[in-house]
């Protein structure tokens, strides 16, 4: 789901950079100075989780738990993000300098939408049933957004990406599943053990 | 320290002030992606060499950051000659392989490959802290840096104490990972727990920051003068980076 360095277009890149810009402005503004150790130890939980590798057919892929990200984190899911991707591009060669603001604004806007959907429901320690279903879709969705994001990005900077798109969609369809099902049962849990954590 | 580690250097490269690495790391990031004409790309990719050389990073640890790029360059290569129309090169069916469409994607690949060069040489020699103390001094938000420093510090913590403990505690019980329901099942538990124990480690931190009279503010310790030779690396960058778009402007 990162973009990599050199394919989009200026335009595209400046206003993926300015998304964000005001994303993390708004987050910023929540990050008090008692939320902002949470908010930092809880991204850096986020960052080491990404790096879990989930077997999903023949293959594998990382986890990107930004459906999770969002209902834990709220719009603090920007700058946590941010910081993320940044370090992703600097030690590991995912996306990269130029497309940070592209590529953040592609995982923290889906969390963001994702915990304002289903935030309420995950609320909910007496029926996990229904924290397990709203934990689920927001995993998906949040996977499905980034990637229609992504897709809108690439379209944007020309359409001769419309066949690397249809790759890169079919390529997510499994893995919006897995997030799915992982995010599911991980909020179930938090809702029998810590439900403060989905408020 | 592991996965936050930087490319150890010793080089000139390496000995420029944090934060004139950031800011032409930036302004050469900034030029580089709005070139489109080969001889530009060209440059770009000639500077990201040399500065890959300059700062003396072993060759294999260059191929490794670059591999990401390219598995999605790849597919851009595969793509691009067929979609962007122009003059025909091979025609297979209905599929027509275009030079137009060769050009741009090689020209795409180039881009990116030289904007992930000058990345690596500039910020990939520099530890994390340096880059956090860069960005404080260089005056972004005093919260958005606080974040940084905080998660940086923690991701090792988190992955050795915690995330390490859990999954030694699966694999102890025999858990395998295949794409099933069972391992997405435990993969999601494992995932909540990590959670759990994150934030409880959290909270501990947040009450030992307060008893130190944490305000919200991370003070950055006194950075050292620029010398001469930051300031001509600054100048010469910037330069490039008008060379660079001197192929773009009329």
């Amino acid at each position: 789901m990162h973009i990599s360095e050199g394919i989009l277009s200026a335009p595209v890149l400046a206003g993926g950079g300015l998304l964000t810009a005001v994303g993390t402005a708004l987050g910023l503004r929540r990050l008090t100075p008692e939320r902002l150790p949470r908010v930092a130890v809880m991204g850096a939980a986020f960052f080491v989780a990404s790096l879990v590798h989930v077997p999903i057919g023949p293959s594998s892929a990382h986890l990107i738990l930004n459906g999770l990200c969002g209902l834990i984190l709220g719009w603090s899911a920007f700058p946590a993000l941010l910081v993320s991707l940044f370090l992703q591009a600097l030690l590991f060669g995912f996306g990269g300098l130029t497309t940070l603001g592209v590529n953040t604004f592609d995982m923290a806007a889906p969390a963001v939408a994702c915990a304002w959907l289903f935030g309420k429901a995950c609320n909910n320690p007496a029926r996990p049933r229904l924290v397990f279903a709203a934990g689920a879709a927001a995993g998906a969705l949040a996977v499905a957004l980034g990637c229609l994001a992504t897709a809108t990005a690439l379209f944007l900077s020309g359409r001769e990406f419309i066949p690397a798109i249809i790759a890169l969609a079919a390529a997510h369809i499994p893995i919006m599943i897995a997030e799915g099902l992982i995010t599911g049962w991980a909020a179930w849990f938090l809702a029998k053990i810590k439900p403060e954590l989905l408020r | 320290m592991t996965c936050l580690a930087a490319i150890g250097s010793n080089s000139a490269v390496s000995r420029i002030d944090p934060r004139v690495r950031f800011l032409t790391a930036l302004w050469l990031a900034a030029c580089t992606a709005v070139v489109r004409n080969p001889p530009a790309v060209g440059f770009a990719l000639a500077a990201g060499l040399a500065l890959v050389a300059a700062a003396r990073i072993p060759p294999h640890r260059v191929i490794r950051r670059l591999v990401p790029l390219n598995i999605f360059m790849l597919l851009v290569l595969l793509t691009l000659p067929w979609t962007v129309p122009g003059r025909p090169l091979l025609n297979i069916g209905p599929a027509v392989l275009t030079a137009e469409g060769l050009q741009r994607a090689l020209l795409l690949a180039a881009r990116g490959n030289a904007l992930m060069l000058m990345m690596i040489a500039l910020l990939g020699t520099m530890e994390v802290t340096d880059i956090a103390h860069a960005l404080s001094r260089l005056h972004l938000p005093a919260r958005l840096v606080g974040l940084f420093i905080i998660t940086i510090r923690y991701i090792e913590v988190l992955h050795h104490h915690e995330f390490d403990r859990l999954a030694r505690a699966m694999k102890s019980r025999s858990f395998r990972p295949r794409a099933d329901l069972h391992t997405y099942r435990s993969y999601g538990y494992l995932l909540g727990m990590f959670m759990v124990r994150s934030f409880e480690r959290a909270e501990r931190i947040l009450r030992a920051m307060k008893s130190r009279g944490f305000d919200g503010r991370l003070p950055a310790l006194e950075a050292p003068p620029l010398r001469p030779a930051d300031i001509a690396f600054a100048v010469s960058t910037a330069f490039a980076g008008i060379i660079m778009l001197g192929g773009v402007l009329p």
